[in-house]
């Protein structure tokens, strides 16, 4: 009776020492400290590449944005060619953009944006800032320092665009917003988003990267 | 009188070889008709595709066959599938972490692999449990089951695949190896054991018995019970594989991989002449199916069939196989 | 076992092998005779456009102006659906590879998934240019023409912010949890909307992009949440079932909805004012210029952008005149 009790565990005690030595040899997982254990795929970071991005490449292109007052003229003549010479178009589709730098008088001041005027007599507005809250691709796009190409996940180039308006919204308005009243000359630069043919470029609105009141 | 009656005698005889060869006659004639109407059907890349193609379907059907020759059927292979594939492709990329112990258990290709196989081990067991213990009808249980395995699949997944898991892990999938891809060696292997297990052992003996005549098996002292339960098991054990074998392939365990794939798997065991009220079936007819399905599937996408007509075919290849067999089955 | 069986098992078995064995020929002599292939053919060389599924029709747009802009070109173009199904697609891409294709046009089903698919396309010398859906890898296909959805959703977003004011409630029908499009339209939504911390979302789910599950969806939450400004939907197939919800709650008029995708049907009720917004996508645009490139490609030009988006534009009652046919009235783009 003791015999074949003895020959029956002899199977499974085999098998589980067979086990023991293959787990030995080949383990099925290994155990990492938790603290240890690092990011395999460190996620894009946003900010730190728009602070670069704002300190290197946009201030150094701010120079060679479109001059404002040349810009206006170029509308008020033929729009169409205005577009062909000064736009910046980032893909397929209608829409376009400006980059465009010049000097402006304010002619008034709202909850969400400044109108300025370019000519120094007239009190037209020629030019809106928009000094609410900032949406959209018009400084990622509009200055064509960014490729879309050279991101291999479009998240990260979104993430880029909210990067940067925010640091607008942070760093440029506040300043705008407390210094701007009427009659004030304002110096900026911005980009403008034209969303088709069909947008009145007169008054343009403009996102501004930089606004330098005197 | 007597020479007629042998002559007769003679043409059943003829009739039911024949009959016995037709899965394998029908499938000669469509890769004759093939290959006179596709250029690029004999070629070497299209084999070794429609192999390829054919390699997890294989492995779920051959788990199928076992069911279906008990008599059951198996509703949640392509759950099981997806859970099994979504386990395996979750431990080997995250890991499993154990804040108590402030550790965590980093897998291996091979930890991740066992991972895989014992998730479908775990479920096929299950269902033989609620089907044996419970005494429920296997269509309910395995329902049940896919509705479980689905849901446990988003759970675990949060509803996005689970992507990048190396190139060791992927050699399951994408590897080849003397010119064979791997899936058709595993699909293989899986075939050439089950072929063994069923026609050399006593396992495979009993589970034509169970499916034949449960209750004369019963009486004869065949654990009927205890090979329903195995049967399961290992029908959840090869999902577990096929599971593997698909997420290998894709680089990336998808939640919703396998929806319908125990469709195809049915559609190959009864095309392959395996009766569904049990009993009567084998290994190599189940084969034959899935090289029916392939080559049906292959053959109509390069003529440029639409995919809803590949559907429709498939349909009616099935009710012709099932209807050829129950005329033979009366016959004999 | 009988002899017959055996005679079947080895016939099988002999079978398998065959087949086998017919891939031992050397690696440059398949190649070679695939390209040989196609001029044996004599026929016009042959584009794959491998959309990810046929059950949507935008969907179906997308892939049959693929389609008929390439035969216009004068080549023999065919339509594969993936069934939404990576596994499908990487059957489809093993297909089209072995059947001398040479130009794939492809809509992703997965942007991590499909990665694998491309790679192997130009592993074997084809060049594969995405549709609407990007693949999270900027070495794989030779160009990517994209909808941005994101940016989409920010412009409806300002536009919802503009329509329901600075305060109110809304719902949120998300689609396929795990496709990345449906969290590349709820992020930019969110990006605007959740800047007004008075305009609360007082539910989200999923109604995976599909209008009857929609409806399904949104029956229970309107019962808890009668009192909801706007339902913002992922998609405008969820947007028709949510607005059927609303008429059968007699709440049409007092609920805003808004989509995305630009279907004729939501276009429609745009235009009678039944709906509110929706961001059209350009399918036709987006398959024309994918044929064509394929077309340059064919013709020996390799220099394409990696990625050329197309932007969306919303869809309101001022401008839905000017829509219709999933493109602008008389698109000639």
């Amino acid at each position: 009776m003791n015999d074949s009790r003895w020959k029956s565990w002899l199977p499974r005690t085999g098998c589980l020492l067979g086990l023991v030595v293959v787990f030995w040899w080949a383990p099925p997982f290994h155990i990492v400290e938790l603290n240890g254990v690092q990011q395999a795929h460190p996620a894009f970071d946003a900010v730190a590449f728009v602070d670069k991005f704002w300190f290197g490449r946009l201030a150094q292109s701010l120079d060679r944005a479109t001059d404002a007052v040349v810009l206006e003229k170029a509308i008020r003549t033929d729009s169409k060619a205005a577009r062909e010479k000064y736009g910046r178009v980032a893909g397929l589709g209608g829409d376009y953009y400006f980059f465009v730098a010049g000097e402006g008088r304010v002619v008034s001041v709202n909850q969400h944006e400044i109108a300025l005027s370019l000519d120094a007599d007239s009190s037209s507005t020629d030019v809106i800032l928009e000094t609410g809250n900032i949406f959209g691709n018009a400084v990622r796009d509009g200055t064509r320092l960014l490729n879309v190409s050279d991101f291999a996940d479009s998240q990260d180039f979104n993430a880029i665009s909210s990067e940067i308006n925010r640091r607008i919204e942070e760093q440029v308005l506040p300043n705008l917003r407390a210094k701007a009243v009427v009659g004030a000359i304002v110096h900026f630069a911005g980009c403008a988003e034209v969303a088709d043919e069909g947008t009145d470029l007169h008054p343009l609105l403009v996102v501004p990267v930089s606004a330098v009141v005197r | 009188m007597m020479e007629r009656l042998m002559e007769t005698r003679r043409r059943i005889l003829l009739r039911n070889s024949l009959a016995r060869f037709q899965s394998l006659i029908a499938l000669g004639a469509m890769l004759v008709a093939m290959t006179l109407l596709s250029n690029k059907f004999m070629t070497a890349d299209n084999g070794r595709n429609i192999l390829r193609q054919i390699s997890v379907n294989l492995c779920l059907s051959v788990g199928m066959t076992l069911v279906v020759l008990t008599a059951g059927i198996d509703l949640s292979v392509g759950a099981i599938l997806a859970l099994s594939g979504a386990v395996a492709a979750g431990v080997l990329k995250n890991g499993i972490v154990l804040r108590h112990f402030h550790v965590m258990l980093q897998f291996t290709v091979f930890g991740a692999v066992l991972a895989g196989i014992l998730t479908g081990l775990a479920l096929g067991c299950f269902n033989g449990v609620t089907i044996t213990r419970f005494g429920l009808p296997p269509f309910v249980a395995t329902l049940g089951m896919f509705s479980i395995a689905r849901g446990l699949t988003m759970l675990w997944t949060g509803g996005f695949p689970i992507t990048d898991l190396g190139a060791s892990f992927d050699y399951i999938g994408t590897g080849i190896l003397f010119a064979i891809p791997m899936p058709v060696w595993i699909s293989a292997a899986v075939v050439v054991m089950f072929v063994g297990v069923m026609g050399e052992t006593k396992f495979g003996r009993y589970v034509y018995a169970v499916g034949g005549n449960e209750l004369a098996a019963m009486l004869s002292g065949v654990p009927i019970n205890r090979i329903k339960l195995w049967v399961y098991m290992w029908a959840g054990g090869l999902s577990g594989v096929a599971g593997l074998i698909i997420t290998a392939r894709l680089d990336s365990a998808q939640p919703n991989a396998g929806l319908g794939y125990e469709l195809d798997s049915i559609a190959a065991v009864v095309i392959g002449g395996t009766s569904l009220s049990g009993g009567r079936g084998s290994i190599i007819g189940t084969v034959l199916g899935c090289v029916i399905i392939g080559v049906l599937n292959n053959g109509l996408f390069l003529l440029n069939v639409s995919p809803f007509w590949q559907q429709v075919v498939k349909g009616f290849v099935i009710l012709i196989a099932v209807a050829i067999d129950r005329r033979n089955a009366r016959e004999t | 076992m009988t002899a017959f069986h055996r005679l079947r098992n080895y016939g099988t078995l002999a079978l398998m092998v065959c087949m086998l064995l017919t891939g031992c020929k050397p690696k440059n002599e398949a190649a070679g005779s695939t390209a040989k292939a196609t001029s044996a053919d004599g026929g016009p060389p042959k584009i794959a456009i491998i959309v990810s599924t046929l059950n949507n029709p935008w969907f179906v747009v997308l892939a049959n102006t693929a389609r008929d802009r390439a035969k216009e070109l004068g080549y023999d173009a065919t339509v594969f659906d993936s069934q939404n199904d990576p596994a499908k697609e990487a059957t489809n891409f093993e297909n089209t590879l072995a059947s001398g294709y040479k130009v794939i046009l492809l809509n992703p089903t997965d942007a991590q998934g499909s990665i694998a698919n491309v790679r192997k396309a130009k592993a074997a010398g084809v060049p594969v240019f995405c549709i609407d859906r990007e693949i999270d890898a900027t070495d794989a296909a030779t160009s990517q023409i994209l909808s941005d959805n994101y940016s989409g959703c920010v412009a409806l977003g300002q536009y919802f912010v503009k329509q329901i004011g600075e305060q109110g409630t809304y719902v949120e029908l998300l689609g396929i949890v795990g496709d990345n499009n449906t969290w590349n339209r709820s992020k930019g939504f969110h990006s605007v909307v959740d800047r007004y911390p008075g305009l609360k979302m007082v539910a989200q789910q999923s109604a995976d992009f599909d209008r009857a599950k929609a409806l399904e969806v949104l029956e229970p939450i309107l019962q808890a949440h009668p009192d909801i400004n706007a339902v913002f939907c992922g998609n405008d197939a969820m947007a028709m079932g949510a607005y059927q919800a609303l008429l059968a709650a007699g709440k049409a008029d007092t609920i805003k909805v808004f989509g995305f995708d630009g279907a004729d049907d939501v276009v429609k009720l745009i235009a009678e004012g039944k709906i509110t917004a929706t961001g059209m996508q350009f399918p036709k645009l987006m398959a024309r210029t994918a044929a064509e490139d394929a077309d340059k490609y064919i013709k020996g030009e390799r220099n394409f952008p990696q990625k050329a988006p197309v932007g969306v534009e919303l869809v309101t009652r001022d401008n839905v005149t000017k829509f219709g046919d999933y493109g602008r009235k008389a698109d000639t783009q």
